[in-house]
Parts: structure tokens; sequence; C-alpha cells
């Protein structure tokens, strides 16, 4: 018996063609290229739906944000990304310092965005505000023994609390919140007691917090909120009942406010059409767009003038941490090691 | 007396050689690039972040992956012998069966296999929460061991690993010569007392070959112990970028963990060279030795068992998710899904095995320290997590196609852009880099079993080079060849991280909607592409049981 | 009559080692020429590089009066028209028996194909085996079929690497008998390698016995056991004792050699006194005996002199002595081989 040797030569010649068609990617007029570390489902349609207005193409590719910063750097002043999208303010500082970003000055951006949720130099701006509230066990804990981040790190909270890995940017994001308003000794202090709380070692996701919260194995935890939004309006029956058992508290509403931070964009340095580049960012926040992103995924929006979802409005407004989100980005490394010497895992 | 010279075909073979060996060294640099660009951070300046970590989590680290490398070894090797040893040496009910139902799990992902175990057995899991319905307890009124955890994640990683060592030992278990059993059998010596004084200590390279696998493979891995929280070394690598914000260090990381891979790895050759002492060439094998009663129970138990455990469980998990969300995530898109995952796949292992071939004939034909040197360290890609090869391909195709970018400005006045990066041909080499060890070791273990007189009395009786790679070895590596090729087709299917760094734009895989779905905790909707990888890997196992109950009439 | 195969000052070397150094020979057509040595004296690098395996660094090679090999080039194995025979015979596993034998058949017609697969396996003594495998078949059989298939492109020039080696005692006399037989009614022109004098003996017209890559001495078997070139050569063929002799000396060898003509009388040298040389004499010189070894029909005594060096001797069974006795024994021939140092410093 022989190999199939007709087989190889056809394989052979698909080869040859995706190589050469994977080569010719130079870039074509009317078209923009977006790197995003927002995943692809709460991204694409409405990139889609910009293609469809303005009948400019847009191709995507998704990652994590670090990758696709690593990505750009390699690709240098030849990268075909216009467009960078990460989901948190931290990536963006890296990569407005790495040197990948261009600073774009557009008043309809600056009108959109709050100045605290974007560069001052225009690198990058915010997209939508993810916040990360207290979840607790409605029938185990009485909301009002709850007040704050700082307040977690009591001792009547030993064994209640769950969290997921310091690993993770929005925990990141948190302590560096909390170095930028608290500074250094507070927050190391705060860390000890507060890890000495969990109730269980840090694990899985935010939805895996909200539903051992649900299910008795701790009494509170700190989640970004759409999370909770994304179990309610689950069509799997058990995210549910798990969310009906919980309820969301807005943490720090009498002093800094709840720790916020934000997806974001900014225009490539590599860019050669930045002008329709921004076009698609002024795109991402204008009203439509800021609707989508608490529709589909909970999110709330960068604009003031926008109405959040339904299930937003069912947990009220809430006061913002007003720091400027490129501190957060500033403060990450140091946040992380701050919780490595905590042995937050 | 008339001397005419035979001048038809002349050949220089020394000249020729040279070629050879030029080529051979020149691609497996080719191929090591990656790995040497990490490795070359070694010598970059070390920043201060080093001492943050040695203070705080870098103890963390080490133990924990020790520990999960004790922990898959010891697992490996008591699924993987155990069975292997049953399979190979004993009758019991269902035996034919289990023999390749076993390799099954090889199909399953270690991170699918992660998410599946966790739905099914965590606090909120229907297990527990059955449990507690039933005897009416709530949280802290029972025990239940916690599936995201060291302990778990060694399950995971024990459950899909142990294949490895199945196949390997088990071959060398069937090889064995019955007369060194017989003779320790009539020395006095038990069943057990047998198996463990004499047929275990014959396998023992075997089994080393295929736990050094598993080990590699465990190493690499970094979906399940980042899914399980649990940091080790190679979580650490990618908190130490992504968290900290320093590739440098986190190369530098990675360059050690590479130094321990070459350690393993050279452990592993070692043992390999022992192995042709310990095979001996005696026609008379192992004949089978009938269990009866509670033994011949426990044998199908224990295999039962794995194969539920390692497959079944799962991918029943997986398809009882896949009913209530195919509705929604079968559309045109998941057949493009399945496309480019095949494509990719089939371009990928392709070319290792194109690359395989040319090495390992080139190392056969010209064999020399030089040439076996290289080609060992173009096969250390196989235990560097995905993510660090992809970050070893970006940096060096960047700074070549701005290079040539440059380079054609001044010269023509022309941009060439990007040549390499975010192309397909990109990630297919990286895809090389990771998984050539795989199609070369079976094609080198092909090679090494065609006696190189073969190669000449096909020669001596007129054929050209091209014919005896035609009609003598392409036959008898016939199975060596489809055993490479599909075994790389299905490690390219299950790869995630290269992928989802290196991809083209709007070029998604099966793997890459597994992930972004089940790490945004819909792992209903994640099981249908999961599901279709696994089927997909069932074809590959499939050839390769085939292989395995043919296997010992093809040895040469 | 003209040389079929001819080497001249045919040099192979690995690196840096000399594996075969300036050897030159000729086989005439329908010949059947041997290498004898023991392992590593360059016999199997020298059959390689007549098959064309190995390259050469010096010399000639010529088959047929086509020159084959020289130090710049070297044609390839497929275009020399050589057979081979190998010490594992070397069949395809893949390939039934029949398939085997065809390989080298290409060019025929599937009808004379068929015609000549038949004829070398009547040739062989194996007609009913064309449709098996390799693996089915015994040892001796698949070493018949290697040689069929080696003969059946109608080779210039059959080579044999140790073509019995892999074979059972009683297998290997009566085949190299056989093939012998076979390849003097092809008439085909043949070379052997081996490291046994007597496969040597019973398959070779012509024997070339090597040492250490160099030729020591060639011609029939007779020639190398009658009259040996050198001290090397004296000891690898037959059995036998190669004795220090000092003339001057008044000890039990000098006394034993008395009776032997032509010997140096001035200078040291060695002699071979092979069993056969000597017999048992009542009347003769007493030797006391080390051990005695039964041999079927005769008796094998190894006897000790008095300045340390041993010799053997064959003895009728009648006369049976323990060690410890002495056993007298005379020379039977007045003609001995010798060697005097100036012989032995250039081996």
């Amino acid at each position: 018996m022989m190999l199939p040797y007709s087989a190889l030569r056809t394989a052979m010649r698909t080869l040859i063609c995706a190589l050469l068609m994977a080569a010719t990617t130079s870039v074509i007029a009317q078209e923009l290229n977006v790197y995003s570390a927002r995943q692809e489902a709460l991204i694409k349609p409405l990139l889609d739906e910009f293609s469809a207005e303005t009948g400019i193409k847009v191709n995507l590719v998704t990652g994590k944000g670090d990758a696709l910063l690593t990505r750009l750097e390699a690709e240098g002043r030849n990268s075909p990304a216009d467009i960078l999208i990460t989901s948190d303010a931290g990536r963006l500082v890296r990569a407005e310092q790495a040197g990948v970003l261009l600073a774009q000055t557009s008043p309809e951006l600056e009108t959109a965005v709050p100045a605290h949720l974007r560069s001052q130099e225009g690198y990058w701006y915010g997209l939508s505000v993810r916040a990360r509230a207290i979840v607790y066990n409605s029938s185990k804990v009485n909301p009002d023994t709850l007040s704050t981040y700082e307040a977690l790190a009591e001792p009547q909270w030993r064994g209640r609390i769950c969290v997921r890995s310091s690993s993770n940017i929005y925990n990141q994001s948190l302590v560096a919140g909390m170095l930028a308003t608290q500074g250094d000794a507070k927050t190391a202090a705060w860390l000890e007691g507060f890890v000495a709380n969990f109730a269980r070692p840090p694990q899985g996701g935010d939805r895996d917090q909200i539903k051992a919260v649900a299910a008795g194995q701790c009494d509170v935890a700190v989640v970004n909120s759409y999370y909770l939004g994304g179990m309610i309006s689950s069509k799997d029956e058990a995210q549910r009942t798990a969310a009906a058992k919980v309820g969301i508290f807005w943490p720090n509403q009498d002093d800094r406010g709840t720790h916020v931070n934000v997806s974001g964009a900014g225009v490539t340095a590599a860019s050669d059409q930045p002008e329709l580049a921004v076009q698609l960012i002024a795109f991402l926040t204008r009203d439509s767009s800021q609707q989508w992103y608490a529709e589909t995924n909970n999110e709330y929006p960068v604009r003031d003038d926008v109405a959040v979802s339904e299930v937003l409005a069912t947990w009220g407004t809430f006061k913002a941490d007003s720091v400027d989100v490129s501190e957060l980005g500033k403060l990450n490394a140091q946040a992380v090691m701050a919780m490595d010497r905590a042995g937050w895992k | 007396m008339e001397i005419t010279t035979a001048t038809i075909g002349l050949q220089q073979p020394r000249a020729n050689g040279l070629i050879w060996r030029a080529g051979l060294v020149l691609t497996a640099l080719i191929v090591a690039l990656p790995v040497i660009v990490i490795g070359s951070s070694l010598f970059a300046p070390y920043s201060a972040t080093w001492g943050h970590i040695l203070d705080t989590v870098l103890v963390d680290y080490l133990l924990n992956s020790a520990m999960l490398m004790l922990g898959v070894g010891a697992g490996t090797l008591l699924l993987g012998v155990v069975t292997a040893w049953l399979c190979a040496t004993c009758d019991f009910a269902g035996r034919k069966i289990l023999g390749w139902a076993l390799l099954l799990p090889m199909a399953m992902p270690a991170y699918i296999i992660a998410y599946t175990y966790t739905g099914l057995l965590d606090f909120s899991g229907p297990v527990q929460s059955s449990l507690r319905s039933w005897f009416d307890w709530s949280y802290g009124d029972y025990i239940f061991p916690e599936i995201r955890s060291l302990g778990g994640a060694i399950c995971m990683l024990s459950l899909v690993l142990y294949p490895y060592v199945y196949l390997i030992s088990r071959v060398a278990f069937a090889n064995q010569s019955g007369a060194a059993l017989e003779a320790a059998r009539s020395l006095g010596a038990g069943r057990w007392t047998t198996f463990f004084r004499v047929a275990l200590p014959m396998a023992r390279p075997a089994i080393v070959a295929g736990l050094s696998l598993a080990l590699m493979e465990t190493l690499a891995d970094y979906g399940t112990v980042d899914y399980f929280g649990v940091s080790t070394f190679t979580t650490g690598i990618f908190r130490t970028w992504y968290g900290l914000g320093e590739l440098n260090t986190a190369a530098q990381l990675a360059a050690f963990l590479l130094l321990f891979v070459f350690v393993l790895m050279a452990i592993e050759r070692a043992s390999r060279r022992r192995m042709q002492f310990h095979t001996t060439s005696s026609r008379s094998s192992t004949k089978r030795s009938t269990l009866r009663g509670a033994n011949a129970m426990m044998a199908t138990g224990f295999c039962t068992l794995t194969v539920a455990l390692g497959f079944l469980i799962p991918a029943m998990q997986l398809v009882s998710w896949a009913t209530t969300s195919w509705r929604t995530s079968l559309d045109s898109q998941f057949l493009h899904l399945l496309w480019n995952s095949f494509t990719l796949a089939s371009i990928a292992s392709l070319v290792c095995l194109l690359l395989a071939l040319f090495l390992g004939y080139g190392k056969r034909r010209y064999p020399g320290a030089t040439q076996t040197g290289s080609v060992r360290v173009a096969a250390m890609g196989y235990a560097v997590p995905g993510t660090v090869i992809a970050v070893g391909v970006l940096i060096p195709f960047g700074a070549f196609d701005n290079r040539v970018d440059a380079l054609a400005q001044t010269l023509f006045g022309v941009s060439t852009g990007l040549l390499l990066s975010g192309t397909v041909a990109a990630l297919v080499f990286a895809y090389v880099v990771r998984f050539l060890s795989v199609s070369l070791q079976t094609v080198e273990s092909g090679l090494n079993r065609i006696k190189p007189s073969l190669d000449e009395a096909a020669r001596s009786l007129g054929s050209s080079n091209g014919r005896v790679l035609r009609d003598i070895h392409l036959p008898l590596l016939r199975g060596s060849l489809l055993t490479a090729l599909l075994l790389v087709f299905v490690d390219v299917l299950k790869e995630l991280p290269t992928t989802l760094i290196l991809r083209p734009f709007n070029f998604n895989t099966l793997a890459v909607r597994t992930y972004e779905l089940a790490s945004d905790e819909r792992l209903a909707d994640a099981a249908l592409p999961a599901l279709a990888i696994v089927i997909i890997g069932l074809l590959p196992v499939i050839l390769l049981m085939r292989n395995l109950d043919k296997g010992s009439a093809n040895n040469v | 009559m003209s040389d079929q195969l001819k080497l001249d000052m045919v040099q192979v070397h690995y690196g840096e080692l000399v594996a075969v150094h300036d050897v030159s020979l000729s086989l005439q057509r329908g010949e059947i020429g041997c290498l004898l040595g023991p392992s590593g004296c360059g016999k199997t690098s020298l059959l390689r590089a007549i098959a064309g395996f190995e390259p050469i660094a010096a010399g000639n090679i010529t088959v047929d009066d086509q020159l084959l090999a020289a130090e710049t080039f070297s044609t390839p194995a497929e275009y020399r028209k050589i057979g081979m025979v190998f010490q594992d015979f070397a069949l395809f596993p893949h390939l039934t028996i029949e398939a085997n034998i065809a390989f080298g058949l290409r060019h025929l017609t599937p009808l004379k194909k068929r015609d000549r697969i038949r004829d070398l396996l009547d040739l062989v003594g194996l007609p009913k085996v064309g449709g098996k495998y390799p693996h089915e078949i015994s040892g001796g059989q698949q070493q018949r079929i290697a040689l069929a298939r080696a003969l059946a492109p109608e080779p210039q020039l059959l080579l044999l690497d140790e073509p019995f080696s892999g074979l059972d005692e009683e297998l290997r006399t009566s085949l190299a008998a056989e093939v012998r037989q076979l390849l003097k009614a092809q008439g085909v022109t043949a070379l052997l390698v081996t490291h046994d004098q007597h496969e040597a003996f019973a398959m070779a017209d012509q024997i070339a016995l090597m040492n250490e890559g160099r030729l020591i001495q060639s011609g029939s078997g007779e020639t190398l056991y009658q009259s040996p070139a050198s001290p090397f050569a004296a000891g690898f063929i037959g059995e036998g004792s190669l004795l220090s002799v000092d003339p001057s000396a008044d000890n039990a060898l000098r006394l034993l050699l008395t009776g032997a003509t032509d010997l140096p009388i001035s200078t040291e040298f060695q002699v071979l006194l092979r069993p056969e040389h000597l017999v048992y004499d009542s009347t003769g010189i007493p030797l006391p005996i080390i051990q005695r070894h039964y041999r079927g029909s005769h008796y094998l005594y190894e006897l000790a002199l008095d300045d340390g060096q041993q010799l053997k001797c064959v003895v009728e069974l009648c006369v049976e002595l323990n060690p410890g006795a002495s056993l007298p024994v005379r020379l039977t021939t007045e003609q001995l081989i010798f060697f005097t140092s100036t012989d032995s410093a250039s081996q």
C-alpha cells in the first residue's frame, strides 16, 4: 500500500496558496484593522454595524491585552493595526508608555468621554465603565453591615469572603485604586486583613464567586457588576437561580466611590489612516453604541447622558471613584507586588 | 586492455554530504529560533523585579510546579503502567475494547476536561447540589474535595496524559521476552513479584519515555492550572508579563524553564539509549495469562474506571451541554471554525512531517554530533508554553519584516510592509516549533527500525535514492508517517495560546472559540466547539489503535 | 583471460582511521575469492567499497574493465551491477519472496520476470515459497532467497558479506558447499567476506588474508595452510603453535627439532609446529602433558616444553595418558616453516 500521493500534492498546493495569500496583507484603503482585548462577541457586532453604515471594512484580531501589545511592539511601524482596544486602562497606559499609540485630539471624543476616563494627551479614550461591586448572600448578610472595601479587612469577615486570583486584572486595578487613594502603608495593612478573611483559596472567575456566595460557601464576594447582570439574564436556569439569591452593594458611597475601570481604545502609531480610526472610536462612544454595551454586557456607559439597561436600572445609581484611570495603569505593577507580598494567590 | 570510466551519475559523496549537513543544521537553527530568542534573554540585564519575585512568589511557583510534576508523574504512572501491563500480558473481560478505549482520553484537551469537571464537581455543580438536597446539607456540613486546586489539576492532567505512558509501555510489555518472565516464574517468583522485579525494570526505559512526554506537556500547560488558580512556574511567567508588565523578566523565567526541560530531555535520551540493550530480539513474546474471579473483575473495573473518568464522563457532560446550546452555536460561523481548524492543522502537520523526514533522513545518512545536537535543539519547543513560543516568533519575525522593509525603502523606495508577521505562515511556523518534536520522534523511531542493510540491498539491486525512498522506506514507514501526521494534527487542533496571539485578522479556530466562551464562564456555549475538537481528535486515536494492533507484525 | 575484478592499491579511510591500506587484488571471471581475517581487519570495509557504499581514498577499483571508483570519484552503488548478499540477508519485510527477487528485475517484461523468478527459486531449491513473506520462512531459506535476489539481475560480480554467520553450525557447512556448487554452475564471479577459515576453504578458489587493513597473503587455501608467508598467517590459518627457538640453547625444543633441515643455526627464529607435524613415538622426546582433549577419532594433547612454551599433538585413542604423565613425540617431517626476526618485523 502507498501513501495517497494525490492527496499529498493537493495539500501542498493548498499550503502554498495559503502562504501566498497570507503574505499579501498590504493595507487597502477604506479598511480598518483592530486589535481587541474585548472578546469577539463583545465588540464584533458594533464593528459590523460601523461597516454597514460607512462601507469601511473592519478586520479584527482578539487576544489578551499584553499579547496584543507585544505583537504591536514587535511589528513596529509596519504594524497593520489601526486601533488597539483593551478591557482595562492599565494596558492602554502600558501601550502609551511603549510608544505604540499616537495621541489624537478630537473635540467630539473629548466631549463624549469624561476627562478621568481618558488619557489627558488623547492617546486613548474609555469606551465603557466596569464597576467592581460587593455581592452578598441575601439570606445570610444584612447589607447594612456592608460599607467599604476597606471594611472587608475587618475581623468580622474572617472566612466569609470569596474573590478570584490576584492574576486577574480587575483585582490588580482595585488594589491600584487603593494605592492611589490610600497610599502604600494603608494598602498593605488592608491587604493583610482582607487576605486573612478569604473563605477559600482564590479560584475561578467572577461568576464562580457569585455562585459560591449563592451556594453559601462564602457570604460576600468582590466582582465586576456585569457578571451578575449576565447571570440574571442567562439562558442557564442554574445561573439565574444563583443570581436570585444574592444582592449587590455599591461600596464606598460615602467617600471616594465604587472602584471603576474602563475598556478603552487608542489609535496606533503605525496607523496610516488615523482620521478613519478616530471616526471608528467616535462611533464606539456614540449613544447607540454606549447603549449596546449596557444592553449586551451590562457595562456602564462612559457618557453620563446615556440610559442604562433594565437590569442596571434595578441596581440604582452609584457614585464612582473619580480617580484618574490612567493612574491605575501606572500603579498596576506596584499593586501586583503588594498582592504578592500579602500572599494573595 | 581498454579501461573505460563509468561516468553515469557521477557522485561526489563528501560535497553532497556537506550540503545535507549544512541544510540540516540551518533548518534546525531556524526552527530553534524562538527557543534561542527566549534563551538569549538569560544574558539580558536582570531587573529589580527579580528581587521581588525571589522574595515573594518564586518558592510558591517552584513548589507548586514540583508538586504538580510529582503528582502527574505518579498519576500517569499508576494509570498508564497498570493498564498497559494488564492489556499487554493478561486476558480479562472486555480487554480488547478497553485496550483501545484507554487511548480515548488523548483526544480530550486538558483545559476542556478541566472545564467539564469543574462544571460537574464544584460547589454549585450538579453533584454537590444533589448531595445537599438529598441529605439537606448546607455549606460546611460535609467535606467534598475542592476540584479547583492543585490536587484537582493533578487529577485532570493525569487523566488526559496517562495514554502517553500507556501507549509506549504497552508495546514494551508486549515485546518483552517471554523467556525472561518464565525464568523468573521458574525461580519461584509469583505474578506480582515477576511484575515488580522483572517486567517493570525491563520496561523502564519505555515507561520513562512516555512519562517524560507527559511531564513536558504538564510543564507547558497553562490553561488548566490558570483556570484552577494554581500558581505554577508557567502561570508565574504570565503573571510577570501581564501583571508586572515585565516581558524581559518573564522571558528569563521561561529560559530557566527551558534549562530544566533540557535536563529532563537528557535524562529521557539516556534512558532511551539504554532501551536498546533492554529489548531483546527474542521471538518468543509474552503469552497472555487469563485472569479469573476477583482478579479479572478488578482488571476490568480498573480499566473501565480509567476510561470513564478520562473520557466518557467529560464527553457526556459536553454532549449534555451541547444539547442545550447547539441551536445558537451551530451557525455558518461554526462551519468556518471547523474549516479553519482543519486546514491549519493539516498544513502544520504536513510541514512538520516533511521537516521531520528531512531532519530524520539527514541524521540517518550523515550522523554526527553537530547534526544530533542541532536536531535536539530544534525539538525543544515541545515543553515550552505556547505563549512563550509565540513571543519568540513575534520578536524575530517583526525585526526581520521591518529590516526587509527598511532595506526595500532605501534601495527601491517601496515599502514591503510586514511579510511574515500576522500571517498564517507565522502561525504555522510557531506550530512547527512547538510540535516538530512529536513528528520527529515518531519518524525517527520508524527510521531506526529500518536496517541500513535494506537501503544498501536496494541500491545494489540498481535502485536510485529516489526509488529506495519510494519502494522501501515509504511502505515501511507508512505507519510511522501516518502516526506523526495525526499526532501533530490533533495537537494543533487543541492548541490555543499560540493561535490566540499570532493569528491573522478575522481568523478563529475551534480552540479559540471554546476558550473565549469558557473564559467568559459560558461553559454550555463552549461545549459544541469543544466537542468538535474531541471528535476530530478521535480520528488519529482510532488510527493509532489500529496501528497498535498491527504494530508487532510491522516490526522489522 | 582478463580480470573480472581488479583492485589496485585501494585505501579506505574513516576520518583519520585508515581501514584499508593499499590493497591490490584480482579475481578472474568465474572465480570465487574470499577476504579472510579477524574482525576489524578491514575486510568488510573493502567489500563495501567495492559495492559502492564507501568512497575510497586512494587507488582504483575496476570491474569488467570499467573503472568504478578512484580517489576523486565513485560510481553510485546502483550503477555498478554488483550483487550483494548481506550478513542479515536484508530481505524487504514488506514484500513477498517473489517481489523481493523481482526488485532488481525492473527492465524485464512481466512474463520474462516471472520465468526468471521461477528459475531462480528452482535454482536455490525453494520453488514453493514465492508467495510468502520473509518472516514466514526459516533462516536457511532466507539465506537462499537473499542469494537468489542478488543473482537475479545477473550481476558482473557477487559480493557475500559473512553470508553464513547468522546460521547454525550444521547448516553453515552444508550450505557453503551448496552455494559454491551453485555459483560455479552459474559461472558467477564472487567475493566472500568471512572470519571463518573453514568457510573460506569450503567456498573459495582464492583467499586473501587481511590484518589491520593490509593484505597479508593471497593464494589458494592449500598455499595459505602449507606455506604461510608470515607469523600472522601461520597463526591465523589452521591449528598450530608458533614457537620461539634459540639455536644456542640446549633444551627439549632444540632436541625435538634436531631432525629438521634448513633451520637457521646462528639467529633466533620462530617455528610453526602443527599438530600433525608431531607423532607419538615411544622412542621420541618425552614431554609433560598439561591437558588431554577428546576429539572423537583421536586425542589432542597439550604438551609443555621446559622453557615454558606449549605445543599440541594429535594421537590415536589407544594412547591414553593422564595429565602429569609424559608423552614421547618426534617430528614427522623435515620441512618446517620458520620465520627469522626480519620476517617478523615486516608483519
